[in-house]
């Protein structure tokens, strides 16, 4: 789980934030990015933009670009190897780097070198482990939890 | 046999795989894309109110959802057996040259398109929207998303919501169009015009005048003579939102013109026993295996589906494009897989054309923009996604709840096709264990031509390749892997 150190830290400079939640709304713990998301509507201020997604984050490129942020952070389901709910900061150099083979959607990879090139912000990847992704449209109890403890503690550090 | 195995193939997940078996002799004897299947959707909307359908339907996929939008507001048109006004289809339409631009542009900048405008040969991590900012230059990448985004807003003013659209109704659409919002979608479409043509130049300067990639398009490994699906409108133009399907034979000869609610006495699913997706091949034709021809019924849709499906475009200078890449390549149809990224562009033109069109009616802006429903019924709705032919059946029960689902969508179409379009580049490059880079990308760029459709569900981030290419000899043992 990634602590409020760690956070406050990532954070330190940050001026303009975009925090952009990313997964498919109907299979369950693949939601939770953006569960976050709107967990955080109405409770931040104006300096922090926030962006559902759901599975196309490409397609907010220039929202995100007009934002003029200097941090982005990114929340996504993610296989990690962990226990569900546990989550990880990472740079997007930590990801692998996943070619654009095949269908019409972008890797997170290539999408991050993306708005590295159209912004000039710092950008972040918030991944948390999924207990489920089988079709369905509520997360799991101990994802879900994860989910609030995780909005809480942005909520806590973005409202400052 | 020898078995080389690509996987997984899709975004981040490991949902699909290339499987290439090899022959006592090393040659390729069969290759194989298997894809996630869409059943356990249509189960999960059994039970439901037929009105969540368009809603639920666009969350299979974040790309295409308007075009599950309205092949399901279509589908629920015809179960509660009612026409929409006229100006409630426009708008649906415009919506739809919205939803085309921001997609196709999406195509050529972002995944398929830069097989040529990086160029072939060119590593996998430049195949895509960076390798085409180095080619050329970020001014052309921001023109590029400013225009994906003109796509999205227009979904968005039209459809309530830029991802997932809200707007379909049986009978119609929930809110008319303000001459307001019609003035931005005008400068947005007219802008949208420009940025066609501006692609359909690029791809002419960088594809049509390197004579290595005319021939490769044209050469037997990227051929294969189908049969070819479209919708239609009343003069045999392309249409992506209305019309009758059209199939015409690999002599581009009329074979068969349905409504939508026929498909089913014309479209069969043949059933293999290595994957649990099935296999749609034309009736009257007949399964005749993974091979090409006018003996198999095997049909392909999507971009060059469309143009070879249709007598032209419906607009003056996707009209001119039109003729000008039959014209090119040896007369129509066009057996070509790679000239899908062609026909994509020309269909990017019309789409923005049309849309500009569409600002310029009077009736855009009519306030009477939905006709109420009847009694729940039985509806087929057929639209033209991006990467196909989309079909929505729903079976509703007294209480318009659903009763029974059936969804054909495009990639479904395409695979048998998309079997063979693979099998045969592999063929042209596999020989023996000696598999390279050179053949990913060969037999990567057979496939992506179609830009098949996965699911989308949660990413790996670490820990696993992205693709491998395995291969085991005649008794099952891996024998050399080749990952990146």
């Amino acid at each position: 789980m990634v602590s409020e150190k760690e956070f406050r830290k990532w954070f330190s400079k940050a001026k303009r934030v975009v925090i952009a939640g990313i997964g498919n709304p109907i299979r369950m713990d693949d939601f939770v990015g953006v569960k976050i998301v709107q967990d955080l509507r109405g409770k931040v201020s104006e300096k922090v933009c926030l962006i559902e997604c759901e599975t196309v984050p490409e397609s907010f490129t220039e929202q995100i670009a007009n934002f003029d942020p200097t941090h982005i952070l990114l929340i996504d389901a993610a296989f990690l190897g962990k226990e569900p709910g546990d989550s990880v900061l990472v740079k997007p150099e930590k990801l692998l780097a996943f070619s654009a083979i095949s269908t019409h959607a972008l890797p997170l990879r290539i999408f991050c070198d993306l708005l590295s090139r159209t912004t000039r912000a710092e950008i972040g990847l918030l991944l948390i482990q999924p207990e489920r992704t089988d079709l369905g449209e509520n997360l799991t109890p101990i994802v879900e939890a994860s989910a609030k403890k995780i909005a809480n503690l942005l909520r806590k550090i973005l409202d400052q | 046999m020898k078995k080389v195995v690509i996987d997984p193939i899709t975004r981040l997940e490991g949902h699909g795989k290339i499987s290439i078996f090899l022959d006592e002799d090393g040659e390729v004897e069969n290759a194989y894309l298997q894809v996630p299947e869409l059943r356990g959707f249509e189960r999960f909307c059994i039970g439901r109110k037929a009105e969540d359908m368009p809603l639920l339907t666009s969350r299979i996929c974040g790309v295409c959802p308007v075009a599950h939008h309205y092949a399901g507001t279509k589908a629920l048109d015809a179960a509660f057996n009612v026409e929409p006004p006229s100006a409630a289809k426009k708008l649906r339409e415009l919506m739809y040259c919205g939803y085309y631009i921001y997609d196709h542009t999406l195509h050529f900048y972002y995944l398929g398109g830069p097989d040529f405008v990086v160029g072939p040969d060119a590593p996998p991590e430049k195949r895509n929207i960076l390798g085409v900012i180095e080619k050329a230059g970020l001014e052309v990448a921001k023109e590029v998303i400013k225009h994906r985004a003109y796509g999205q807003k227009i979904t968005e003013i039209i459809g309530g919501k830029a991802t997932h659209p809200v707007c379909g109704l049986p009978g119609g659409i929930s809110k008319s169009l303000s001459e307001e919002d019609r003035q931005e979608i005008e400068k947005m479409a007219t802008s949208s015009v420009e940025f066609a043509k501006f692609t359909l130049k690029l791809f002419h300067d960088i594809v049509l005048g390197n004579e290595k990639y005319v021939e490769l398009i044209k050469s037997d490994a990227y051929t294969a003579k189908t049969y070819y699906m479209g919708l239609v409108d009343e003069n045999n133009k392309v249409n992506f939102y209305d019309g009758k399907v059209r199939v015409v034979d690999p002599e581009g000869k009329e074979f068969l013109k349905f409504e939508a609610k026929e498909y089913l006495n014309h479209i069969a699913e043949h059933v293999e026993e290595w994957t649990y997706v099935k296999m749609p091949y034309l009736k009257k034709v007949g399964w005749k295996g993974l091979v090409a021809g006018p003996d198999s019924g095997i049909y392909r849709v999507g971009p060059l589906g469309r143009l070879n499906a249709s007598d032209g475009m419906a607009t003056p200078l996707a009209q001119q494009e039109y003729e000008l890449m039959y014209k090119t390549l040896g007369g129509k149809p066009v057996h070509s897989t790679l000239a899908f990224h062609w026909a994509r562009l020309i269909e990017l033109l019309y789409a923005a054309e049309h849309a500009l069109e569409l600002t310029r009616d009077p009736e855009i802006t009519s306030r009477k923009v939905r006709n109420p429903p009847r009694e729940p019924g039985e509806g087929v709705g057929v639209v033209e996604a991006a990467r196909g032919t989309l079909i929505h059946h729903y079976v509703l029960d007294a209480d318009a709840l659903i009763k029974n689902v059936n969804l054909i969508v495009a990639t479904t179409h395409n695979y048998p096709a998309i079997c063979i379009s693979i099998r045969d580049a592999a063929r042209s490059l596999i020989h023996g264990d000696s598999v390279n880079q050179g053949l990913l990308n060969m037999v990567e760029m057979a496939f992506r031509a179609y830009d098949p459709c996965f699911g989308c569900a949660s990413h790996f981030a670490f820990g696993q390749m992205p693709l491998t290419v395995e291969i085991y000899n005649h008794e099952r043992k891996l024998v050399k892997t080749v990952q990146r």
